[in-house]
């Protein structure tokens, strides 16, 4: 815990990154790895058929894609990355430890990508004839598997944090990149970041194609043949992906889609998810089979459609994953699922570098009346509880916002007063009764700390800020307990 | 009478409407194995019908050989069967009275439909409408 706890008590952390992550995601899939190579597609058929139309609409298409991919896209890609290690510095350093050289070379290929999508659109204008043409649409197709290629690494990464395989037991790159889930996943992206891409071109054309210029009908039905074209893929790719997620994380499935309070009603979410992507499917056939008969408005619904779904998608994936943040590895809280042993016994504050001072509303909820021994006590224990609680809670708990404890506590025992007593025997045991929480990492003692700032959070609904705003103090106790292997 | 020169304006206005007829039918009907099996015969035949025409779109002279144009002749077809099959399964895996039963029911209708529409031909799509 040699880090201070970044923490946003309204949105959650959790709602941070996804909010970045999900942005990146649609811009990713849908404009560079599934849309280059549709630009690309058009390009190359127009060039054939000798139409210059077809050109002319990849070009804008690209252009559209060129400039929010170059501007939002690469800002929300490091947005990423940024957040992440922000809000869990620890997962992040893991994963830099395996993945050194694969980040190394996504860098390589991000460079090039970044390059070639500049030369392509630069140089559409200049390489117009025979060999500078055909010149051009390799540049496009290259682009295009560049953009693959950059999906390709993060997606191990991703799956290696659902579930890491052989790593655990032989610490290789090696492993750790062909790890259970890479592969499903990747099938299943794939296809679907091209579906994406046919949808968002959906929506363009009516933009540079006149509603009566008889190309449009010939444009949407061929992008909607593009479209249709990956669909049984996504959902071959799925079910594979499906089949390697590991069993204990299907059990959160409920919860994750929507909340504890909802989780009852995950047959009713499937059949939207269902009735969603039936949506897609039948407004692209009707496209195909009837190009002029679709309004532009009907165009927009797959692509409201599947930015639904694939949003939905990414939280569950990022859901089910828990307690972990690493499977088997490292729990969300950032603690290694091998040091619990140690924490147990020494604490978990024995480790923890930083404190986050306690709020004047928090020292109000100790009584000013009390002599001043006591009270410096009592003040002593809250402390300790609050950096107990943004140590082991904080990461995926808000106190009042978004999964706010407080909210959950009132939920559990109403107007009881929250007592030690009556919450310490829940938290010893959370880990049990919601299997997406990590156990308690500390000592017997810290649970009572905990239990004890837990309690004034019944009246004190302030807002807790993180050591952004709060800034930190160093703990006079750290440095007396070096975790095994550590030197200063 | 009105009826008659409606069903006579284009050539699959007729198809279309039986196809609704028979699965407001089939629907009423509740019987999910007789549904099946008449969902499963329909699907054979507009297969065949389908297969057929997309046979002879591939023959014709005039086709281009491009990849896009080869797959726009196979691919609504195969999408429609392929989603007709979903539907049967939406229709039989859920109970009668059930949301998903029913969006199997439009569905399968509507699947039934894209299967025995002929297809626009893009050249000549700003003459022949609808
Ligand atoms: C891995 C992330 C994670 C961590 C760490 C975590 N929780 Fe939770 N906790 C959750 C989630 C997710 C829920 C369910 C939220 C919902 O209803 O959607 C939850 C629910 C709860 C509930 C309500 C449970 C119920 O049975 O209704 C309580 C109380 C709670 N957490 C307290 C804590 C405390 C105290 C800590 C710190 C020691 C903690 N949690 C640490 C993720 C976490």
């Amino acid at each position: 815990m040699d880090f201070p706890v970044f923490h946003l008590d309204v949105l959650g952390n959790r709602g941070l990154i996804a909010g970045i992550a999900v942005l990146h995601v649609l811009i990713n899939h849908g404009l560079a790895v599934g849309l280059m190579p549709l630009v690309a597609c058009m390009e190359w058929y127009g060039h054939r058929k000798r139409d210059a139309r077809w050109d002319a609409l990849a070009y804008r298409i690209l252009f559209c894609a060129f400039i929010v991919t170059t501007t939002a896209g690469a800002l929300t890609g490091v947005g990423i990355w940024l957040s992440v290690s922000l809000v869990n510095p620890y997962s992040i350093g893991s994963l830099l430890r395996v993945f050194f050289w694969a980040w190394f070379v996504e860098w390589l290929v991000f460079i090039t990508e970044v390059c070639l999508i500049l030369a392509y659109t630069l140089t559409w204008k200049t390489w117009r004839e025979g060999a500078a043409k055909r010149r051009h649409i390799r540049l496009g197709f290259a682009l295009g598997l560049f953009s693959w290629i950059t999906m390709a690494i993060i997606v191990s990464i991703l799956g290696f944090m659902m579930d890491p395989g052989n790593w655990l037991a032989d610490n290789t790159l090696f492993s750790g990149f062909t790890n259970p889930v890479y592969l499903p996943q990747l099938a299943f992206r794939t296809p679907l970041a091209a579906t994406m891409a046919g949808v968002i071109a959906l929506v363009l054309v009516p933009f540079f194609v006149g509603r009566d210029d008889p190309f449009r009908r010939e444009a949407i039905r061929a992008v909607a043949v593009w479209t249709l074209l990956f669909c049984p893929f996504i959902v071959a790719g799925g079910y594979w992906y499906y089949g390697a997620v590991p069993e204990a994380m299907k059990d959160n499935l409920a919860v994750s889609v929507l909340t504890l309070q909802f989780s009852g009603w995950l047959d009713e979410f499937l059949l939207l998810v269902v009735g969603t992507a039936i949506a897609i499917v039948v407004v692209v056939q009707v496209a195909i089979v009837r190009p002029g008969l679709v309004p532009r408005t009907a165009l927009v619904l797959p692509l409201l459609a599947i930015l639904w779904l694939t949003a939905h998608f990414e939280r569950v994936r990022e859901f089910i994953r828990k307690p972990y943040v690493i499977g088997r590895y490292m729990y969300a809280n950032g603690l290694r699922v091998d040091d619990y042993a140690l924490l147990r016994r020494d604490g978990l504050l024995a480790y923890a570098t930083y404190s986050n001072p306690l709020t004047p509303a928090e020292q109000a909820s100790v009584p000013a009346a009390l002599p001043p021994a006591e009270r410096a006590a009592a003040l002593d224990r809250l402390q300790k509880g609050k950096d107990v609680f943004m140590n082991a809670c904080s990461r995926c708990h808000t106190t009042h916002g978004v999964n706010g404890v407080a909210d959950h506590l009132h939920r559990m025992f109403g107007n009881r007063v929250w007592t030690p007593d009556l919450t310490g025997d829940y938290l010893a045991n959370m880990h049990n009764a919601q299997p997406y929480m990590p156990p308690f990492p500390g000592s017997q003692a810290e649970l009572g700390f905990l239990s004890t700032y837990l309690e004034q959070l019944q009246a004190n609904r302030e807002p807790v800020p993180g050591a952004q705003q709060a800034g930190i103090t160093v703990r006079p106790e750290s440095g007396s307990k070096l975790a095994v292997g550590e030197r200063r | 009478m009105r009826l008659l020169s409606w069903m006579d304006a284009a050539p699959h206005r007729g198809p279309v409407l039986n196809i609704v007829m028979l699965v407001l039918l089939l629907g009423m009907i509740g019987n999910t194995a007789l549904l099946l099996c008449v969902g499963a015969a329909t699907i054979a035949v507009s297969a065949i019908g389908g297969l057929r025409r997309a046979m002879r779109a591939m023959a014709s002279p005039d086709r281009s050989h491009l990849p896009l144009d080869r797959i726009a002749i196979w691919l609504p077809g195969a999408t429609a069967l392929g989603m007709c099959a979903v539907a049967l399964l939406l229709i039989v895996e859920n109970p009668a009275s059930s949301v998903a039963h029913s969006l199997g029911l439009v569905l399968f209708a509507f699947e039934l439909v894209m299967l025995v529409l002929p297809s626009e031909r893009p050249s000549t799509a700003g003459v022949s409408k609808g």
